[in-house]
């Protein structure tokens, strides 16, 4: 109904009403779990707007702005902070102090941080010329676009505001309409079939190990690996859906996964997994703290990095420093408890020590982003190792237990191999390892479920190309970053609009939508 | 989006487009059609409704999809406000409502374990309070070896959604030819048949084409084991085997398991508290069952145990597993532990005989044992209403049993 209007409106060259009806849609479809949801999404916006529009003014009078911005900022961080942080806050307080402070029953309004980051952003870019006098409708419409509200791709002002004002927006393509519905129905099926099945598994461990089930290495290992595939393929299904659905309005969305599991290092990870928040993160948090941290030191005649440099005063002030105060940033962003803040600060030290390797790699006269195949893989799976570990403070209900399956994960409470290993390595036995099959019966799982699962998923994840891979004959839009060199024969399944591919993605839109008659059918991301 | 990058027509991407959508199209019709199966059937109707037309229409309820009761039992009791009920598992559904004056639920199915029957009479207390509870014990109930669940997610199926695997069943049953086509295709239509072999209006395919179901009462009509359509326990193998290899709720075991009796002392209190009277009592097993059972006596010592515990409770019980001692033989059982229909009146009319003092007295109906028990001695079944039978109880459990009585107009309702 919502994509019939739009062109029936734009058709008519009724191209305000069009963008109208495309904000309305997206407002009701915000407000439909919780209205009063869209009155703080509502106020959120009218703030930003104003202050932006205050923002710029004083910019044209060549007035100070930092009152505004910072106040600015400071609303935005205090409605997240009320709603998101509040009882965290609390809990904290209560421990500290030795306190019996009630918590308080908050419900968290969808989508918040994403419309806070996107909003802090705009003002930011406000303070610094780089955004344009924006009407009304078009600010509301980049907030509130109902593909991207949700749970992303974080999106930035200029990328989606500029594309209200073509003309060729407003016309029914077919070309575009038939890659947002191939997206769309590839993207529900990642997440209603794959992701959701794996979450039978990754929530079977995470319960156990709540409950401190004593559980064998097998068995713990099996929660980081299948939560680390589910959080891949509903995120980055639920982005698919996203840019998909844009698509079908001419509207063009960032990236947000680019085969995350193909990454070499941590670095490069984070460059595949999340990309608009990364890129977000490094625009408004890293990038200023290295600029002014530069600046003074320049004031002060300190010395600056080189590219060779293995000092490490101005690699800790200048790297290591600016690093984790970032992924401190991103570790709070996604959660309120210490469990988000570890994730976090984790994948802040594997970043800096990723940096530092790449220094003393330049140094050697190495180059960091050359090494043989074999090299390549093992790099790969160590750096899935270090995601996964991180992981499981991402997934676990609180530190305590996260610690606990973490011990699990390296033989705390033993070992227990496949029965059909037994005659083998019967000398096995000696040391406490147990042939009871890689998951014991005790726990629920059962391994003829969990392995398939688990290995063919890891192989579409790391070899098989990505979506906007097969369709980059059709579209420039989605630049794929990475030089990922696949072989040639995938050439040959690339998406075209034929039949076959045709009957295809109508065969997943099925199968996902039954899918999703079952089980579970909450986005991952929804809570962020 | 940048036009710059494509290589078909514009024509090409609308024939991919159209073709999308109609395979979308053409892939949801039989899915559609499944939909339309399945709310014709009444698989996916809410239970106040189904129970409401049950009432009206005296309706057999059988589901295909729903085989958890304890919500389902819970809105029967909602809505009739019985005086009395009979609460346990499956091995208490065989009591019916001509058998008592007072009103009546058979609540058999709802509370298959001693933690499910407390969830069941808590829930029930709030809304209701039955003058007495008819409670079987299964005697498995009190081997620790015999697994209790914690908690019943099933307690919140939700019988009216739509899920996959509700979707998908009916071309499962059609494959394994649970449903012909023709009857698949006239539901669908729907020209919804009476219970098979009856002429009972019906509701869920297990009623409709198995007629096997609840009765408005909740007692559970074995429709399709009378006429033979399916058998489950032949000459008792099933149950015998179980017994030898001690699984499946004939677990071995010496001891009662103290849990478990903490557990019914609390169903106890509960009911006392509410002022309910409170009747127990151990289900018969076919003779040749408890048979097979005595003689591995050793095996079960804690059922013995269990009868002599309970004998010393202050409460009325009753050891009801000799069916001998009832007058009742095999050919009155379902199967190896399900009492059929006359055993059930048999049971009653023992305390009618021999317990005059009996809290269950005042509600039995006594006219009607003596002539149910003379007319269906030998049957496991005693039909609702005999005049919409088309067919006669045969020997299911092929042991040799005589059926060759006319009960299908013998007895009127």
């Amino acid at each position: 109904m919502t994509v019939t209007g739009f062109y029936w409106l734009g058709s008519r060259n009724q191209k305000r009403g069009a963008l109208l009806w495309l904000t309305v849609a997206s407002l009701v479809f915000y407000a439909w779990w919780r209205p009063v949801n869209l009155l703080i999404l509502l106020l959120s916006v009218c703030v930003n707007f104003l202050l932006g529009r205050i923002i710029r003014n004083r910019l044209l009078a060549n007035l100070s702005m930092t009152k505004p911005l910072l106040a600015g900022i400071l609303f935005n961080v205090l409605l997240l902070g009320f709603f998101k942080y509040t009882n965290f806050f609390i809990e904290n307080l209560n421990f500290v102090f030795h306190q019996d402070i009630p918590g308080r029953s908050i419900v968290l309004p969808l989508a918040i941080s994403f419309f806070t980051f996107t909003q802090i952003a705009y003002l930011i870019d406000c303070s610094q010329d780089r955004c344009a006098g924006y009407n009304f409708l078009d600010y509301v419409l980049f907030v509130s676009t109902f593909p991207h509200l949700i749970a992303g791709p974080i999106v930035h002002h200029r990328q989606l505001i500029s594309q209200f004002s073509n003309q060729d927006s407003f016309r029914f393509r077919p070309r575009s309409f038939a890659l947002g519905c191939t997206i769309f129905l590839v993207g529900l099926f990642k997440k209603a079939v794959l992701a959701d099945h794996l979450a039978l598994f990754a929530n079977t461990v995470f319960s156990l190990a709540s409950h401190r089930f004593p559980l064998t290495a097998g068995e713990a290992w099996t929660g980081p690996l299948t939560y680390t595939l589910q959080l891949y393929f509903d995120f980055s299904g639920y982005s698919d859906m996203a840019i998909g659905s844009a698509l079908l309005f001419n509207l063009v969305l960032p990236l947000n996964f680019n085969s995350p599991f193909r990454a070499v290092n941590v670095i490069d990870f984070w460059n595949r997994w999340h990309m608009t928040l990364t890129r977000f993160l490094t625009d408004y948090v890293y990038n200023p703290i290295v600029l002014s941290i530069t600046r003074r030191r320049l004031a002060a005649g300190k010395k600056l990095m080189s590219r060779t440099s293995l000092d490490i005063e101005p690699f800790m002030v200048l790297v290591a420093f600016p690093m984790l105060v970032t992924m401190f940033v991103s570790g709070v962003w996604h959660g309120a408890g210490w469990q988000f803040i570890i994730f976090g600060m984790l994948h802040g030290s594997y970043l800096v020590i990723n940096h530092a390797w790449h220094q003393v790699q330049r140094r050697m006269g190495q180059d960091p982003s050359q090494s043989s195949k074999a090299g390549r893989q093992v790099a790969r799976l160590a750096t899935l190792m270090a995601v996964m570990i991180a992981m499981v403070f991402f997934r676990a209900p609180d530190v305590k237990t996260a610690w606990f399956l973490i011990r699990s994960m390296f033989g705390s409470h033993g070992l227990s191999l496949p029965h059909g290993m037994a005659a083998h390595a019967a000398f096995l036995k000696a040391l406490g390892i147990q042939f009871r099959g890689f998951v014991t019966p005790e726990s629920g799982l059962n391994t003829n479920e969990v392995l398939p699962w688990t290995i063919s998923l890891f192989a579409i994840a790391w070899f098989v190309p990505n979506l906007y891979y097969w369709i980059q004959d059709h579209t420039t839009d989605f630049q794929l970053p990475s030089g990922d060199v696949f072989a040639s024969w995938w050439k040959a399944f690339r998406w075209q609009p034929s039949i076959p591919w045709a009957v295809s993605t109508a065969v997943l839109g099925v199968v996902a939508v039954l899918s999703m008659l079952s089980g579970v059918r909450e986005f991952l991301y929804f809570q962020f | 989006m940048n036009e710059s990058a494509a290589v078909c027509p514009d024509t090409a991407y609308r024939r991919y487009l159209r073709v999308v959508f109609l395979s979308l199209l053409v892939l949801s019709v039989p899915l559609c059609t499944n939909f339309i199966f399945l709310r014709h059937a009444d698989e996916i109707t809410g239970y106040p409704e189904l129970i409401r037309r049950q009432r009206d229409q005296g309706t057999l309820y059988g589901s295909g999809l729903n085989s958890t009761f304890f919500r389902y039992k819970l809105q029967l009791v909602r809505d009739v406000r019985p005086d009395v009920i009979a609460v346990g598992s499956s091995r208490v559904m065989q009591f019916q409502t001509r058998a008592f004056r007072a009103s009546f639920v058979n609540a058999g199915g709802a509370a298959n374990t001693l933690n499910e029957t407390r969830m069941f009479l808590d829930e029930m207390f709030r809304f209701h309070r039955p003058k007495l509870i008819l409670m079987v014990l299964e005697f498995y109930l009190f081997n620790s070896r015999f697994f209790e669940p914690d908690s019943y997610p099933d307690h919140f199926y939700d019988e009216t959604e739509i899920t996959r695997d509700k979707l998908l069943s009916p071309f499962a049953w059609l494959a394994t030819g649970k449903v012909p086509p023709r009857l698949y295709a006239q539901i669908v239509l729907g020209d919804i048949p009476s219970a098979r072999g009856t002429r009972w209006p019906a509701m869920g395919i297990n009623a409709i084409e198995n007629a096997m179901g609840f009765y408005p009462d909740g007692s559970y009509f074995y429709g399709g084991f009378f006429q033979g359509l399916s058998v489950q326990d032949v000459k008792f193998s099933n149950t015998l085997e179980r017994i030898h290899e001690g699984k499946r709720r004939f677990e071995y075991g010496t001891d009662i398991d103290a849990k478990r009796i903490s557990e019914l002392r609390e169903i106890i209190a509960v009911c006392r508290q509410n002022k309910v009277q409170l009747i127990l009592f151990l289900p018969p097993v076919a003779p040749a069952v408890l048979r097979c059972m005595q003689e591995m006596s050793e095996q079960y010592q804690y059922v013995d145990r269990l009868n002599t515990y309970l004998r010393s409770l202050d409460i009325e019980y009753y050891d009801f597993r000799d069916a001998r001692s009832l007058g009742g033989s095999d050919c009155e059982f379902i199967d190896g532990f399900h009492a059929g229909n006359t055993m059930h009146y048999r049971m009653l009319q023992w305390v009618l005989k021999n317990r005059p003092h009996s809290a269950l007295i005042p509600y039995l109906n006594a006219e009607v044992f003596s002539p149910i028990v003379a007319q269906y001695t030998g049957h496991a079944m005693v039909p609702e209403d005999p005049g919409k039978l088309n067919f006669k109880e045969v020997d299911f459990l092929q042991i040799g049993c005589s059926k060759d009585s006319d009960v299908v107009s013998a007895i009127k309702p």
